[in-house]
Parts: C-alpha cells; structure tokens; sequence
C-alpha cells in the first residue's frame, strides 16, 4: 500500500511563517512554536551533555591520568548527569513532542494554559543560565545524585547548580499541570478516554509523574542549599543528622525521574509501531493501563537505590519485590509491541530502525534493571560500570532512541520538509552500533568490578576502556550526520504532503506544516486511535 | 479588565474553564503538599531518633502565641472563604474587604511568628552549629530547632506568597472585576490561601502542642 | 457549580461558611486545653485526631471540595496517598535500621566528631511509640 497521500507544497500560511517578528517568537502562546523554541533548546542541551561525555571517554583511554585531573574528572561527570537528566531527558519528548502535538491529537487549538507553557519556556532559560554560570565557575563534583555529607561539604560551587535545577524543576511541573488538564477538559467531540492516542495515554501518565514527584525534588534541592550555605545538620551525622534522610528524600523523586524519562519513549513507539507495522496495535487497553500501571508503581521502588547505604532489610526487601513489579508493565508493552508488528506489513523506514534499537536496548536495560534490583546481586554491582551501562541502555539506547525515532517520524509534520531517508538509515546504523560499542564493554567493565565515578583504573580494564571510547565517538559521528542533514532539510527538504507515513494518527488530519490554529474546523472523533482497517485520513484545505 | 468575561477561544465554555482552573489550581495543591511532605517525614525520624530533645523542645515554644496565630489563620480563611462567596453574587466591594482582611490575618501571622523567632534568636535556640541554648542540652537538641526553623521558615513563605496573592486579588475586586461569570481568580487564589491554613494546621500541634 | 441564583442559597452558603469557622475556633480552642493535660499516647491521637477534623473542614467546606466531585478529589487524594507511601517507607526504615547506624551524637555534650562512645545511652535515645 502505497505510502504517499497527495505530495501538496507546504502551505502557504502555516504557524512557522505566520507571524516572523523575534517578539512574535518570544511572546508566543503557541504550543507549536513552544514545542520548536524547546527543540533548539534541549538539543543544545544534548551536545553539551554529550560533550562532556566525550571529555570523560577521552581521559578514560588510559589508565592514569590522560589529560585532566581527579577533581575535573568529578566536575565533568556531575555535570554530564546534571544536564543530561534535567536538561536533555526529562524535558525531551514531553516538552517538544508532548507540547506539539497533544493539543493537536484531542483535537483542540492548544493547551490549556498557554502563558503558563511559555513561561515554562523562560524558566527553563533561567535554570540553564544559572548550570551555565556553575560550569563556568567549575562546577559542582558530587555526581548528580549530591549525596550528604559531601555535597553540603564540599567546597565547589554546589550552590547554584542546585538553585538552576530547583528553578527547571519549576518548568516541568508546569507542563504537567498543563498536560494533565488538557486531558481532562479539552477532549473533542466524541473523544473518549478510550479514544485516545496512545502517545496522550503516555504524556499523561508522565505528566502525573511529574506533579507528585517534582516537588519532592525541589525540596530536597533546598534543603541541601540550606545545608551547604549554614550547615544546619540536617543531613549531617556530626550535628546528628542522617544522610539517609537525605537519600530517601532524593530517590523518591529521581526513581520515578526516570519513568518521566522513558515513558514519553514508550509513547512514541506505540505511536511508529503500528504506523510502520500498517496494523492495529495488539492491545490499546494493555498499553493505555501499562502507562499509568508504570506512573504510580514506578513511585514504589525507590529503596532499590540504596541497598548498600545502609538502609533497612525490612526496606530493602519490600522494595526489591517492588521493584519487581513495576517491570511487568514495561514486559506488557514489550509484548505488545512485538504483537504488533508480528504478522504486519513493515515499511523499513528510519524510525522503524529506531524502534528496532528501542526494542532490543529496552529489553536489554530492562532485564538488567531487574539483575540489579536483585539485593544479593546488587551487592556485587552497586556503583560499578554494571549499573551505569544498565541506565545508560535504558536513557540512550531506549529513550534516547524513542526521540530519535519521534524526531524523524513527525520531523514532516513540524516543518513540512522530508529528510534524506538514505543518509537517516546511515544514522541509525552508526548510532545503533555505536551505542553497542559504547556500552556493551561496561556491563563486562562492572562485572568484572570497574567501579564508577573512577578516574583512574587497573591496566586490566583498559582495552574494554578504549572500546567503548571508540564507540563514544562513533555515537557523535552519527549525531553530527543528523543534525546536519537535519538542518540542512528544514530549507532543502521535499516537500512533505500532509500525510508521508499515511498515518492514522490523528495528527495527521492537519497540513505539514500545521495552521497557527490547527484545524480549519475542529476535528470530530469518530474512529479508534491507530486503525489501520480504516483509510487514511484526507485532511481538508482551505480552497 | 475582564479577563474570563469570554471564555478563551480554546476552551469549548466558560464553564469547562473555570474546571480547567480548578483543576489546575488543585493539581498544583497537590505538589504544595509533596513540597512540604519531606519536611513532616524529617520531623516524625528526628522526633522518633531523639524523643527527649523533641519533647523539651516543643514544650519550650510559646503554646499560647500559636494557638493564637492558628485563630488568626483561620480567621483569614473564614475572610477568604466569604470574600469568594461574595464574587458569586456580584458583590465586589464586599468581596476586596473579605480579601484584605485575608492578608491582614497573613500579616498578622507573619508578626506574630516573628515575636517567637526573635525570641528564639535571643536565648539562641536555633539550628545546627548556632545552638547555644543552655536550657536542653539532650542528644539532637539542635536538631528540633533546625526541624521547627525549616518547617515553618518555609510556611511562613508561603503565607508571605499567600498574601502577596490576597492584596492583588483584593485590588482587582475593588476595581470592580469579579461577578457570578468572572470569578476563578478567588476561588483559585482563596484555594492556595486556605492550603497555607492547612499546612499550619497540622504544623501547630506537631511542633507545639505534643510534649 | 456554585451559581448562586437564590436568595436562600445565598443564606446557606454563608451560614455554612460561619458555622465552620465556629466549628473551628472551637476545635482549636479544645486541642490547646487537651494539650495542657498529659495523657501519654493519648496526647497525640487526640492532637492529631482534632487536626484532621479541622483540616476536613477546611477542605471539604472553605475548599469546596464537597461540591466539586471528580478530578480535583483525585487531585488532592492522590496527594495524600503519595505523602503516606514516602512516611511510611522513611519511618519503616528508620524504625528497622540495625540501630547503630542511627545518629546519636549530641554535639553539645561531645563537640569532637569521633566513635560513637559505649556508654551514650541508645535507650533513652530510641523512639517510644
């Protein structure tokens, strides 16, 4: 079946040229250009990150000292998690994506508060400029994870890396506010919950994630100023504080983090499976109540950080078995995935590599997520290579790729352009092997006792070392082929058409680019989500 | 100014937006909740880890000035409460002096709770390594001080914020702004007025009242 | 929804809102007489229990969440749902602890930071229930 509705020139007054004054773009209420303005935004993020991240491979080549010292070494790792988390991933698809096309998929002309959504855009301006100015005065060496006493200790200027996250964690609670009530009060006509794309089932229950577990973040963040500008010793054994307080306090939040920041990915595959499988998704239900299964157990689970730290077996136990439980939903929608594109017709194109990717490294990540949510194993692992190459299968290998795959499949839709799918596979292939060459060496590296956070190693380790820096590098090369096709396809681009997958999302009945409104008249939901029994939709033009 | 005299063009009616307010007004509550849950949980592990300190500590602080400032928070809850009742009868005038009698009660408070941290700074009784109380010299001692600062360093913050939202609320009422079409603004800034009332509600017998 | 279109609505609405602000001075009034009185456990389950009272005014009446069904129900119970589950796991944890991994230090009595000493009494130092 073919694949290409009409190929129509982008028209001629879409939400990208309506308006092109800076103040049009600064001052904008439009969930689109929002949607863009955070694009550049955390993809400015992404190099950064991944910069660092470069940084720490090269001085990994060897087992001494290559380039930099100890306390550098801990700056660039603290701020390679810090940016990578707060500024990359959490952000990523909810707040490009999500604010894109949520509005569009319920058929409504925007959220429903548009000048809270681009005030989230300037507080998130103002938490990176405040990271920026901590990086350029050093920055912090604690690791993300700023555990006391150290953090309210050190000498290193913690304190305005705490205060840009804290004023960050300000624009992710807003966009879930935001999200949440555009479900629930700005549904079309005829749209039922059950009638919702499976992307929307996915940001809200990121959204609700957001809400509960945010605050708590932003507590803890405060506390921790608090700590470190006058030692108060509320996390302080010296002064008789805990510093599991501490830590309980901060994984309350930073577990569920990470389901704000592979659930959104899980989102845009249920999204491209179908479409690039031309078949109904195995089971809406499964995947709609998996999301939410995940939002609220992923909230459970939290202890399994903190095995080793002295936490109670009473605690431990009672969240390892939870732990445990919270992987059933990710094994449903796995199953569910793969359900679907069994026995469909798949077009093989640059997302459907992506969700390729997706698949194998979440299944991977997973399952070694649950290894060490083993305590007994854990005890072995905690803080070694193990654990890093575990969450970087799942951040990179699976969110990662579910961006990647979403940025390529709505990439026509956004901006009305086709990107080269032939240099899109090359991408994918250097990004999927890379991402192998990187990572797969550090699951051995750990095993074999490499500890983390090290900045210098036996000699034994050291071809494993070198391997991954060279798959870290093949990771960038294909980055860089991206963005550069990429950039280059947003003015030499095909056109598009409305409708190059023909897709039966929904927002697919609106030209590429879409009106500043979004639809001519508002859209009327009379069809299940993702029906590929049905024919594509025909979006209506204005004559 | 009448900002919900039509509904936004997005909304499908001016009832569904005053829902979405709500709504989101309640969704943010309930972050302002988790804001303050890691504090209560720090309360109830140091009151469980030095019982002692946390029992002399609370019967150290001035009982009867809290008992007053929770009168005065509820008072202004009361304020608010009817302020809005007015807005739904078109009645602004009464509205603007049920909302600035509100943030007279925050005010109120604020003092008030200034009179017990003076107080504290005085006999120096305060948190971590500017403990030199002489009075209770038990384990964690400085530590219900750093509890009792913290927890009601940041309510009191959000009184001041609470306030600061009642005065305008109050300015816009006198302008006439609100009617029984126009009136989410006090509901939804009455609603974060009355969770300040609420947080000190459970704040005022953990740290005052069970020693 | 609160339109208020009656004359006698208009009455109960107010009416409502003084009663519960009796009701509350009231209960303020009672937990600060309870508190003078020293009842052990009981000081505390009447303390906390006279709270939730009041805080179900508020919230139920000046809140208005009796009238407003659905979502901002969920809204404010989930909440308190999620402040439970971090309660709970924290003081399980504190409570389960192999106990001397607590702190313990009073730093007026032993400013240097060194072991713990044996003879510090971790009785009367552990919670009591």
């Amino acid at each position: 079946m073919s694949l290409s509705a009409a190929e129509a020139a982008p028209p001629t007054r879409n939400y990208l040229n309506a308006e092109t004054t800076l103040r049009s773009w600064l001052l904008t209420t439009d969930h689109k250009r929002i949607g863009v303005m955070y694009l550049v935004m955390i993809l400015i993020s992404l190099f950064v990150g991944g910069m660092f991240a470069l940084l720490l491979r090269f001085e990994l080549l060897t087992p001494g000292p290559t380039y930099i010292d100890a306390i550098t070494y801990n700056r660039f790792f603290t701020l390679h998690g810090i940016i990578m988390v707060w500024f990359f991933l959490i952000p990523s698809i909810p707040s490009v994506f999500g604010n894109f096309f949520l509005p569009i998929m319920l058929g409504a002309r925007d959220v429903a508060f548009p000048r809270l959504n681009l005030a989230s855009v300037y507080i998130y301006v103002i938490g990176a400029a405040f990271t920026l100015g901590a990086m350029i005065h050093g920055g912090a060496d604690t690791g993300w994870t700023f555990y006391t006493p150290y953090s309210s200790t050190t000498a290193t200027t913690v304190t305005p890396v705490l205060l840009g996250i804290f004023i960050l964690g300000f624009s992710t609670i807003l966009t879930g506010i935001n999200f949440i009530v555009t479900v629930h009060t700005m549904r079309g006509p005829g749209q039922t919950w059950m009638r919702l794309p499976l992307f929307v089932w996915a940001i809200y229950g990121t959204s609700i994630i957001q809400v509960l577990a945010t605050p708590v973040l932003g507590l803890t963040l405060l506390l921790l100023f608090v700590e470190h500008a006058f030692n108060f010793g509320l996390f302080d054994p010296a002064r008789g504080g805990d510093p599991l307080l501490f830590q309980h306090l901060f994984w309350f939040y930073s577990h569920p983090a990470v389901y704000i920041m592979i659930l959104p990915g899980m989102g845009v595959i249920s999204e491209t499976v179908s479409c690039f499988a031309r078949k109904n998704i195995l089971s809406y239900k499964a995947v709609a109540y998996s999301s939410l299964g995940i939002a609220f157990v992923g909230f459970f689970t939290w202890g399994h950080h903190m095995f080793v730290s002295g936490q109670s077996n009473f605690d431990s136990g009672a969240f390892g078995v939870l732990s445990m439980f919270v992987a059933i939903f990710t094994s449903i929608k796995v199953f569910t995935w793969v359900g679907t594109m069994y026995g469909g017709a798949i077009t093989f194109k640059t997302p459907f590599a992506y969700i390729c990717g997706f698949l194998f490294f979440l299944v991977f990540g997973g399952m070694t997520g649950i290894a060490v949510a083993t305590i007994s194993l854990d005890v072995h692992w905690h803080d070694t290579y193990f654990v890093v190459a575990h969450f970087h299968f799942i951040m990179v290998g699976a969110a990662l790729m579910a961006f990647l795959a979403g940025l390529h499949y709505w990439f026509p839709k956004m901006f009305g352009r086709s990107y080269p799918e032939g240099w899109g596979l090359v991408a994918a292939s250097l990004i999927i092997l890379g991402f192998n060459a990187t990572f797969i060496p550090q699951f051995l590296l750990g095993n074999m006792g490499m500890p983390r956070r090290y900045y210098n190693y036996p000699e034994k380790f050291q071809t494993l070392h070198v391997a991954s820096s060279a798959g870290a590098t093949l990771l960038f090369f294909g980055f860089l082929i991206i963005f550069i096709y990429l950039v280059l396809a947003l003015k030499y681009g095909q056109p598009a058409g409305d409708n190059p997958w023909g897709s039966r999302g929904f927002e697919w009945n609106t030209s590429s680019p879409p009106l500043p409104h979004n639809f001519e008249k508002a859209p009327v939901f009379d069809r299940e989500p993702h029906d590929y029994t049905t024919p594509v939709l025909e979006v209506s033009h204005a004559s | 100014m009448h900002p919900e005299a039509i509904a936004e063009s997005h909304f499908s009616s001016p009832e569904v937006q005053r829902h979405a307010a709500r709504l989101g007004m309640w969704a943010f509550l309930a972050t302002e909740i988790l804001l303050f849950a890691g504090l209560f949980v720090g309360y109830m592990e140091y009151r469980s880890l030095y019982h002692e300190s946390f029992v002399q500590g609370g019967k150290h602080l001035d009982a009867v000035l809290a008992t007053i400032e929770t009168a005065v928070l509820i008072t202004g809850s009361f304020a608010v409460a009817m302020a809005h009742h007015y807005t739904l009868t078109d009645r602004n005038g009464r509205a603007a002096v049920g909302l600035l009698i509100g943030a007279a009660t925050g005010i109120a408070f604020l003092a008030l709770h200034g009179v017990e941290y003076v107080t504290h700074f005085r006999e120096g009784a305060l948190p971590g390594k500017y403990y030199t109380f002489p009075e209770i010299r038990t384990a964690g001692a400085s530590m219900f001080f750093t509890v009792y600062f913290l927890l009601t360093g940041l309510h009191s913050l959000h009184v001041l914020a609470g306030t600061g939202v009642l005065v305008g609320l109050a300015v816009l009422a006198a302008r006439g702004t609100f009617s029984h079409q126009n009136y989410s603004a006090v509901e939804n800034g009455g609603l974060y007025w009355h969770l300040v009332d609420l947080i000190w509600i459970f704040l005022y017998p953990l740290l005052y009242l069970i020693s | 929804m609160a339109e208020v279109t009656a004359q006698g609505t208009h009455h109960r609405a107010a009416t409502r809102y003084a009663l519960t602000y009796v009701g509350l001075m009231v209960l303020t009034i009672t937990t600060f007489l309870f508190s003078r009185v020293d009842l052990g456990i009981g000081s505390v389950a009447i303390a906390m229990g006279i709270a939730i009272t009041k805080s179900a005014l508020v919230v139920l009446i000046f809140m208005q969440l009796w009238e407003h069904r659905g979502s901002p129900r969920l809204a404010f119970a989930t909440a308190l749902v999620w402040l439970a589950l971090l309660m709970g796991f924290v003081l399980a944890d504190v409570h389960t602890r192999f106990p001397l991994t607590n702190p313990d230090r009073n730093p007026i009595a032993a400013p240097a930071l060194s072991a713990p000493s044996a003879e510090k009494t971790r009785a009367g130092q552990q919670s009591e229930p």
